[in-house]
């Protein structure tokens, strides 16, 4: 083995490279045309519809949820405020002496003294 | 039949450069007559994994026969060839590193190592000398085992070299120098 190997010699190498390998090229074909190349791009043109669907129904199914939290968040706060019409009918005299605990034990005496005195 | 889809180059009587479509029977024999180198160009470019390289040159052929890749003459029709069968074997590599991260991707056969040259399964049974030179050229990186393959194995000029490639001419010449000094040495180490 020389110690630095030419030009020439790397190309005899390739070139012993390039008959083993040309030896076992497959023959020459044409390729089918429709059954490659059609199917990808069906495939692809289908992909992307699926695609396109998916993300409208999910917009759609987004949008719809929303909508329907906030119906019942009004709801809910309709509920929570609501007056009864009537309510005005139960408003009789004394109605709030009902709604008091009376206390006792404890003198109103400013008020004792206002009152007129009895003689 | 196919549909024409090719243009070539030809010279008016101005001088000035004008292009004809290339009949679908031309472009089939100039397939034809290039097939061989074709096939080991394919062959470098999947790193010497056979069946990759098939279908790579099959799915080449398609793109050229179908109107997806426009030969402009710009160049020659071989540098043109070349060009798509690289571009081809890159999209089949991007395709292949995809499915090794598919779990199931291992039972169609694309997920096994790229065997070595003298893997009997492979269908090569290269030379002691050949399977040396070819173990050699893939420890190279790609792009000096690309130019060492397009100047030595396919006797193209380093411009046509650097065409195929679609890099400058002065990058082309860097590349194949330092490939050149690097194959001669590992080789050398090899024989020693």
């Amino acid at each position: 083995m020389k110690d630095s190997m030419d030009d020439q010699e790397l190309s005899a190498r390739f070139r012993s490279l390039r008959r083993e390998e040309a030896a076992q090229a497959p023959p020459f074909a044409v390729p089918e045309r429709p059954l490659v190349s059609s199917w990808p791009r069906l495939l692809r043109a289908a992909a992307a519809i699926g695609l396109l669907v998916g993300a409208g129904a999910t917009t759609l199914w987004l949008r719809q949820r929303r909508d329907t939290a906030a119906r019942n968040q009004l709801a809910l706060y309709r509920a929570s405020t609501w007056v009864v019409p009537t309510d005005f009918l139960l408003e009789t005299p004394g109605t709030d002496l009902l709604r008091r605990v009376p206390q006792i034990g404890i003198a109103d005496v400013a008020r004792i003294r206002a009152m007129p005195i009895d003689r | 039949m196919m549909a024409p889809n090719a243009l070539i180059d030809t010279k008016a009587e101005g001088g000035r450069p004008r292009t004809i479509p290339m009949r679908p029977i031309e472009l089939e024999t100039e397939l034809k007559e290039h097939h061989r180198a074709a096939f080991g160009w394919a062959l470098s470019c999947c790193r010497w994994d056979r069946s990759m390289a098939e279908d790579v040159l099959q799915a080449s052929y398609l793109k050229i026969l179908d109107g997806r890749a426009h030969f402009l003459a710009h160049s020659g029709f071989r540098t043109w060839i070349f060009g798509v069968i690289r571009r081809t074997a890159a999209e089949h590599y991007r395709s292949w590193m995809w499915r090794r991260f598919v779990p199931l991707a291992s039972l169609d056969g694309h997920d096994k190592e790229i065997p070595s040259g003298d893997d009997a399964e492979s269908g090569l049974t290269h030379a002691e000398s050949n399977a040396r030179l070819v173990s050699q050229l893939r420890s190279l990186p790609r792009r000096q085992r690309e130019l060492l393959h397009l100047v030595f194995y396919q006797d193209l000029t380093i411009e046509e070299a650097a065409a195929v490639l679609g890099i400058s001419v002065g990058t082309a010449r860097t590349h194949y120098q330092r490939g050149k000094r690097r194959l001669r040495e590992r080789l050398q180490e090899d024989a020693g």
